[in-house]
């Protein structure tokens, strides 16, 4: 997906990289043409070395800032405010991305004590020992570790709501008596009235019978 | 509870005429179950719905990883009445073996793709009456 230059791939932090010198470009371009900034500007002097998306960027961001700059005062405050909304965005991918790499390498530590435990204890039988209990006290054969099991469990688990989803559901659910009562008017309380009563319920039969019945 | 349930499951499957041992583990996993039930004090739902499924997973994770030499014996099979039994012990009835399968499947897919272990799709087709379990009071 390409959204300006923000685009996401394996080079997480080389994008980071990028979008900083991406803004820094982008507000050297918002200037006007010839006003002494000594950096290159304009599509030439970057398109030898940039990519397929770089020269998209710069295509529609850059260049329209260009043009916007030397249109007038009024381009220059959207540009502005263009560039906080791209800091912000870049700021919100981070933070996940941080996320995400703690999270990875807790799991990394997790699997890595699990492993180790695993091979120190590579003969241990269940046949091997007995449980018991004294005085209603258990007496384990080993002590297990419990944290680290229930950390990982939490780790692995993959949960199928997130919070948004879930006050969703709830606010339908909220909803739903209402919905429910109209749609049993509508499907089951009617048609029992309609055969109820007589006189509806005799036009419907001559109807049927071509009978006139009343 | 972990701890409790661990033995539970270690008395029911692997130790033979531990029925006093496994009724006084049981007393003590819901001791420490209403002593939790205490804390929790929103999402009830996805407690109640997702609990029961992570501490199956943790129990099994207890044996793969720290009873490592009996592995062979910790089969799909064997993993899917771990589940079955937490399942009704914390739930307080019965729980069809496809829907815990599905469960299974979903909160933890790691544990489906465990490598080494048979298939158990017999298992699935034929429900919860393939399994015999002995009485649980909750």
């Amino acid at each position: 997906m390409r959204r300006m230059g923000l685009e996401h791939d394996v080079q997480g932090a080389s994008d980071t990289r990028y979008v900083d010198y991406a803004s820094k470009q982008l507000a050297d371009d918002s200037k006007p043409v010839g006003s002494g900034s000594g950096a290159p500007t304009g599509r030439g002097a970057h398109s030898s070395r940039m990519g397929h998306g770089e020269r998209s960027f710069f295509r529609s961001a850059g260049m329209k800032s260009v043009r916007g700059a030397l249109a007038g005062p009024s381009a220059g405050t959207d540009v502005d405010g263009r560039l906080k909304r791209r800091g912000s965005a870049a700021a919100m991918e981070d933070l996940s991305s941080d996320k995400r790499a703690e999270k990875a390498k807790r799991l990394r530590v997790l699997k890595t004590f699990l492993h180790d435990a695993e091979a120190k204890l590579m003969g241990r039988m269940v046949d091997a020992f007995t449980f018991s209990m004294r005085n209603g006290v258990p007496v384990q054969p080993f002590e297990l570790p419990l944290k680290p099991i229930l950390q990982y469990a939490g780790e692995t688990i993959k949960c199928p709501y997130s919070e948004r989803h879930f006050k969703r559901y709830l606010t339908n659910a909220s909803a739903f008596p209402l919905c429910a009562c109209v749609v049993a008017c509508v499907v089951v309380v009617a048609p029992a009235w309609c055969l109820t009563s007589d006189t509806l319920f005799s036009r419907v039969m001559a109807q049927f019978q071509g009978v006139a019945t009343c | 509870m972990l701890k409790h349930l661990f033995w539970y499951v270690f008395c029911y499957c692997f130790q033979a005429n531990t029925q006093d041992l496994q009724e006084r583990l049981l007393q003590l996993v819901s001791r420490d179950y209403v002593v939790l039930l205490d804390l929790v004090k929103k999402n009830k739902d996805y407690f109640f719905e997702t609990y029961p499924y992570a501490m199956a997973f943790a129990v099994c994770t207890g044996y793969h990883f720290f009873v490592p030499g009996s592995r062979s014996r910790f089969t799909r099979a064997w993993r899917l009445e771990v589940y079955l039994l937490v399942c009704r012990v914390l739930c307080g009835m019965d729980v069809c073996a496809v829907t815990v399968q599905r469960m299974q499947e979903t909160l933890y897919p790691e544990e489906v793709r465990r490598p080494f272990l048979p298939s158990f799709a017999h298992l699935a087709c034929a429900g919860v009456n393939s399994l015999s379990f002995g009485c649980v009071d909750v």
